[in-house]
């Protein structure tokens, strides 16, 4: 990939980072020790914290995903002439599932289909969409009036304008929008373990549920971990794209 | 080549543009001048379509151009915008290579006609083939503006305001290329502007608009000199006269003038000068290089040895050059005649200060 041409310090170093702690948790040792009670277990033992990143990881793409080719389509729908009229009912549906919690969303979607990893990505998925299609709108409108006026002039077909114009410049923003959406739900996925669904959240519950600091602690710094490579990553294709415009 | 017929446009109930008829022949650059919000854009915007008018029609090349597809239309027209509107994600020439590309030009001749455009307005292809509109001046991005209506050869360009938003240093040089460039191509031109002194020096036919309707349409000479309303005169303003100078070359007032070489004997000039107060002197290729006054104590020798020498721009004009550079040149170095020099550089005659007020 042309991403990794000019190798990227930063981001190796918290790729090697999180595969090393998904490895061995048992690095920040005298961490858990300081923080554990006594008798407690010191490393989460019902699953390696790699496979349980692997979980975390499918549960964000596959949600975030769904997120980003609806939102993307939803914003762009809304842009043109012909979807206007419905620009003001999904901006507002989309800010209102953002100003749900996730754990009430979590908790309607279990009602629909059930315990597991449906619900969750259900909920992360309606969760990740506003600010996808808040990034869309927003790209794409600020693409300025007289560029599209001289596209137009020039007898550039209304795809041709969308394809040609519009989207290139409007990618660095669309981007912009998919990158917040992704690491919120990396942060958010976690509370779908409460429903079953594994991932990083798992670790973090248990914790939760028998005061085990050590627990929480390495779900937290794995998910963090993670959230931080992933927007360092999607921050580098950000500026790949704008790379073009100088 | 384009004919307006009875065009009126209607925003809702708002006419923008009232009924207005217009010819503008082959070859012929007409610039449409007017109080802002007057229709002239939305009269352009008819032109290619991107308007549609309400009533009226108009002929390119006498087809009527509500039955071409806009699409199709607007590839074969060049459009020019105030604000330019290059894409910025794309090169100058990748810019510039626009309409070629969708009308799927052969890589190998998009590559040439780039290269021959960007010469033509003036930019350097090494310099500037590569370089992102947001690397450039306003001066060059309306340039490279310019260079992508003209991509596809069309025959007919519309320009609004294409020079509105620049310095008047780089508005002056922009509009010196323009009157170049439209000497070698001869296109038909509707250019848009506020700007008097523009429509003047660019115009070969101004129309002038006011709240949508035509006051009054001719030549630049016409519009000075006969403007047939109170409106007119105000908008060409009360220096009139002076801009109609500018207008006026400076043959039409060069007279013949009697001049003697710096070799000549000084007694055969005091001769030639006779009762005049002074004459021309030329050098040995008959180019201005000075004058010998009257008043001199017993000469002897040549006029070399008695005449004043001064530098040739200080006191000769270009027969083609308008009378306003000679007045202006007259003024800055205060004398009252200035020598008529051809392209040679060689003495025509002179221009006088009187006979510019008593024959104007
Ligand atoms: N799309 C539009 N909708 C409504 N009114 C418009 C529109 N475009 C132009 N107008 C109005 O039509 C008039 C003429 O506009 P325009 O042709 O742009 O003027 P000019 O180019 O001479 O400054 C103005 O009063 C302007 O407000
Ligand atoms: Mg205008």
């Amino acid at each position: 990939m042309i991403l990794f041409k000019r190798a990227d310090k930063k981001l190796f170093l918290m790729l090697f980072a999180l595969m090393l702690f998904a490895i061995l948790p048992e690095l920040l040792m005298p961490l858990y020790k300081a923080t554990a009670k006594i008798g407690q277990d010191l490393v989460y033992s019902r699953a390696p914290i790699l496979s349980l990143l692997v979980e975390h990881i499918w549960l964000t793409l596959f949600s975030s995903g769904l997120s980003a080719i609806f939102g993307i389509m939803l914003g762009v729908l809304v842009t043109t002439k012909a979807g206007e009229d419905f620009k003001q009912v999904v901006t507002m549906f989309g800010s209102i599932g953002q100003t749900l919690p996730p754990v009430a969303v979590l908790a309607i979607a279990a009602g629909f289909v059930g315990y597991g990893t449906k619900p969750t990505l259900i909920a992360l998925f309606l969760y990740g969409l506003f600010p996808i299609i808040a990034g869309t709108i927003a790209g794409l409108n600020a693409v300025g009036r007289d560029i599209i006026l001289a596209a137009e002039g020039m007898g550039m077909t209304e795809s041709q304008i969308f394809l040609k114009v519009k989207l290139p410049l409007a990618a660095e923003v669309i981007i912009a929008g998919v990158r917040t959406s992704v690491v919120i739900n990396i942060g958010t996925a976690t509370i779908g373990a409460a429903i079953g669904a594994g991932g990083l959240g798992a670790p973090i519950m248990a914790g939760l549920i028998n005061d085990n600091f050590p627990f929480i602690i390495q779900g937290g710094v794995a998910v963090g971990l993670l959230a931080v490579f992933t927007d360092r990553l999607i921050s580098l294709f950000e500026m790949r794209i704008r790379a073009y415009r100088t | 080549m384009i004919q307006i017929k009875n065009l009126t446009k209607n925003y809702n109930d708002y006419a923008a543009v009232k009924d207005i008829s217009l010819d503008i022949k082959k070859g012929e650059l007409c610039v449409m001048i007017g109080p802002s919000g007057c229709g002239k854009s939305t009269t352009l915007k008819v032109l290619n379509r991107l308007e549609t008018p309400t009533e009226g029609s108009v002929f390119i090349n006498g087809e009527d151009i509500s039955n071409i597809d806009p699409v199709i239309l607007r590839r074969g027209i060049g459009y020019v915008i105030q604000n330019v509107g290059l894409f910025p994600h794309m090169t100058a020439s990748e810019n510039i290579a626009t309409v070629p590309q969708l009308l799927k030009w052969d890589k190998n001749k998009i590559g040439e006609r780039v290269e021959y455009l960007l010469n033509l307005v003036g930019l350097e292809p090494f310099e500037y083939s590569k370089k992102y509109p947001a690397e450039l001046s306003g001066g060059e991005a309306q340039r490279v503006g310019v260079a992508r209506a003209l991509a596809a050869d069309p025959e007919v360009l519309l320009m609004d305001e294409p020079f509105g938003a620049l310095d008047p240093i780089t508005r002056s040089e922009l509009q010196r290329s323009l009157v170049k460039i439209q000497s070698e191509l001869k296109k038909t031109i509707l250019f848009v502007t506020h700007d008097i002194d523009e429509a003047i020096l660019l115009a070969d036919m101004v129309v002038l608009m006011k709240d949508g309707e035509i006051v009054q349409s001719g030549s630049p000479t016409q519009m000075l000199e006969f403007p047939v309303n109170k409106f007119v005169r105000d908008f060409v303003g009360t220096d009139r006269a002076l801009k109609r100078l500018s207008l006026t070359k400076v043959e039409t007032f060069c007279k013949p003038a009697p001049y003697v070489s710096l070799n000549t004997d000084i007694s055969n000039a005091v001769e030639m000068i006779d009762n005049g107060i002074y004459i021309w002197v030329v050098d040995e290729n008959e180019k201005p290089c000075g004058w010998l006054d009257a008043y001199m104590d017993e000469p002897t020798g040549f006029v070399k040895d008695y005449c004043t020498i001064d530098s040739f721009e200080n006191f000769t004009v270009s027969k083609k050059q308008s009378v306003k550079e000679a007045l202006n040149k007259m003024i800055k170095s205060g004398v009252n005649q200035l020598v008529v020099v051809d392209g040679d550089e060689r003495l025509l005659g002179e221009i006088s200060i009187d006979d510019i007020i008593q024959k104007s």
